[in-house]
């Protein structure tokens, strides 16, 4: 019972971890992912610069047009060559990293081709500052087409990379969420299953106690009901021995005295006086096997006399000391069968102490307390090691246990070597039917 | 003829029931009046015929032979009971005595009793004579009269004390009185060993004694061990 405990429980942690475990595996996929996002954001980023430098190129090429400052036209200058070689750098990146891939090659080699021309016409430009006022004027709407090209290019490039990157996200958020799905899909199973297999098992478990428990009672429903055959029996044998043996032997004793009457002649006279005191005897030897069969003295007088002339009778048959103390008990209206089994159990106990004990005083106590009724044989003898004598079950303890057991009382059995044995029999009086309630 | 003892014999084994009369009839100073088998007809026959001796068996159908005997006295006063029985046990013998009974025999000496009994009887002495090998009687007698104990202070136990006494008194083995308030065995044996030398008792049936006449089994003590347990 205990194993399968185990078994449930383990179970249980099985699925305990199982579930640990998926949840872990989820967590792992999700920061993959989020790595995965954060490697593709920077071409997005790089793009975006890029459109940046190029625009501040632009407007610092326009600002130098237009004052002729010549500050503004170094910075439109490096700005432009920034811009270039960002994007000979972010080119060669792309290519590197998606070398199949057709439509950005070719914007890049758009994009390429228009600042390089844009790297000439500004240094075109930059040369033509003494340029008559229409040429300039025509040289910088081309250059403005020219931009404005460039600046849409890059735009198709960022919009590209931000599809790109939406792309991306949306196949990770994807293959994410079919991640999870399943990992918890496989969790769920397993715990289901180790639930299941818990449930089942713990059903078993009730099964087979509720088995064993059964067992038990009907055990004990067995042993009870030899007891009472037994019993019954013997009591039938005691009355029959008592109302005929008995009574015929004591007749035949009497008609014996008769016949040795005074006038009888001498050797008939001792003949039956001997024939009487064998009569006698045997009547006397009779009284006592019906004692010892039956205690009849429960069902006129009641168990604590019943008891009162055992211990009187172990003490006069033992020459050992037999104390009894009856508290509050001896009013209890114990039906016959019950009471006989306390008695029973009470000379299995003195006959332990006087036999394997050499005990040489006996407390024997009944008392009541509370709705219950407890006896206690108490002896100063040998006693036994309690593991040694449930093994061996010598000592008539088995019996006492069944006695118990079949009327729904327990029994407790206390004894060490040299310390003496305590049995204490306790039966609750409110139980109604003895034997149906003695499931432990 | 009033020297001769009027007898009636009550008992339902009808072999000894007419061997006895017939062995009682054939004295000369006897006379069995009547023979019944239950306790009913047995009073009535004694109402009737007002016997000086009722020979009755304790033990049959209907009304039995004690309920006879106690109720004799009032339905035929002169009449005197002598029981005649199978038990041989000190226990009968002094219900049957505690009843009015005159005598007492045991049908295993009936043959050589009961004819001394009835003339006994009859002479208004009682006659009790049981087999019983020695000292039945005396055991019957000590059982009777259980010697009290002295009265020992309560104040002198500890409360402990007091609570392991109830609870032995009570009919607790030591482990369970241990299990009870919660300390080990050796602590039961050590306290129980304490009391009684305080007490000057060495057994546990004197310890239900002494526990019993203390009072310390009334339930307002209950709650002592209630305290112990918690």
């Amino acid at each position: 019972m205990r194993q399968s405990r185990l078994i449930i429980f383990a179970l249980f942690a099985v699925g305990l971890g199982s579930v640990a475990v998926s949840a872990l595996l989820v967590h792992r996929v999700s920061s993959t992912a989020a790595e995965i996002q954060t490697l593709h954001s920077p071409a997005l980023a790089a793009a975006l610069s890029l459109k940046g430098l190029l625009s501040h190129a632009v407007q610092s090429g326009y600002a130098h047009q237009l004052t002729g400052d010549p500050r503004q036209r170094a910075a439109f200058r490096t700005s432009l060559a920034r811009a270039r070689r960002q994007f000979v750098a972010y080119a060669r990146t792309a290519r590197a990293e998606q070398p199949g891939e057709e439509t950005e090659r070719a914007l890049l080699g758009r994009i390429g081709k228009l600042l390089g021309e844009l790297e000439r016409r500004a240094a075109a430009l930059s040369r033509s500052t003494r340029l008559p006022t229409p040429d300039r004027a025509g040289a910088l709407s081309g250059y403005q087409a020219l931009v404005d090209r460039a600046l849409k290019a890059l735009d198709t490039l960022v919009a590209h990379e931000h599809r790109e990157v939406k792309q991306v996200d949306r196949l990770l958020r994807g293959a994410l969420g079919e991640a999870r799905l399943s990992i918890w899909g496989v969790a769920a199973a397993v715990l289901l299953l180790v639930l299941g297999t818990a449930v089942m098992l713990q059903r078993a478990l009730g099964r087979a106690n509720a088995a064993l428990a059964e067992q038990r009672r009907l055990r004990d429903r067995f042993v009870e009901g030899s007891l009472r055959v037994q019993d019954d029996e013997r009591r039938r044998i005691a009355r029959e021995l008592h109302d005929e043996t008995g009574q015929a032997l004591s007749a035949l004793a009497v008609g014996l005295r008769q016949l040795a009457g005074p006038e009888a002649p001498d050797e008939t006279h001792q003949a039956a006086a001997r024939l009487q005191a064998i009569a006698e005897d045997l009547v006397d030897g009779i009284g006592r096997l019906v004692d010892g069969l039956h205690p009849q003295l429960i069902e006129d007088q009641g168990l604590a006399a019943a008891l009162g002339h055992l211990a009187d009778k172990t003490q006069r048959a033992h020459g050992v000391q037999v104390d009894l103390e009856v508290a509050g008990a001896a009013g209890v209206a114990l039906d016959a069968g019950r009471a006989l089994a306390f008695y029973r159990v009470a000379q299995e106990a003195l006959t332990n102490a006087v036999r394997h004990g050499k005990a040489t005083q006996i407390d024997i106590c009944l008392v009541r307390r509370a709705g219950a009724l407890r006896l206690t044989v108490e002896d100063d003898g040998c006693g036994f090691d309690a593991g040694v004598a449930a093994t061996q079950g010598g000592l008539g303890l088995p019996g006492m246990r069944e006695r118990a057991a079949a009327l729904g009382a327990t029994l407790a059995v206390e004894s060490q070597p040299g310390a003496g044995t305590t049995i204490a029999m306790d039966l609750a009086l409110d139980s109604s039917s003895p034997a149906a309630e003695a499931t432990p | 003829m009033s020297a001769s003892i009027g007898v009636v014999l009550a008992d339902d084994h009808a072999v000894l029931r007419e061997g006895l009369a017939a062995l009682i009839d054939a004295q000369p100073d006897m006379t069995v009046l009547a023979q019944l088998d239950d306790g009913a007809a047995a009073l009535t026959s004694c109402r009737e015929l007002s016997p000086d001796v009722l020979i009755v068996d304790l033990t049959m159908p209907g009304v039995g032979g004690l309920e006879v005997v106690e109720k004799l006295a009032q339905q035929a006063p002169r009449t005197r009971a002598l029981v005649l029985t199978m038990h041989d046990n000190p226990r009968y013998l002094r219900s049957a005595l505690a009843a009015g009974a005159a005598g007492y025999v045991v049908k295993a000496l009936a043959a050589r009793e009961v004819l001394d009994a009835i003339r006994a009887v009859h002479r208004g002495e009682a006659f009790v004579r049981v087999s019983l090998a020695g000292g039945a009687l005396g055991g019957a007698v000590a059982t009777a009269t259980a010697p009290r104990l002295r009265g020992v202070p309560k104040a002198t136990l500890s409360q402990r004390e007091r609570q392991v006494l109830r609870l032995i008194a009570y009919g607790y083995t030591n482990l369970e009185a241990a299990e009870a308030l919660g300390v080990g065995k050796k602590s039961i044996d050590s306290y129980r060993e304490r009391l009684q030398h305080k007490l000057g008792l060495s057994r546990r049936s004197e310890l239900v004694r002494y526990a019993l006449d203390a009072g310390l089994l009334s339930a307002e003590h209950d709650a002592d061990d209630d305290a112990g347990e918690g």
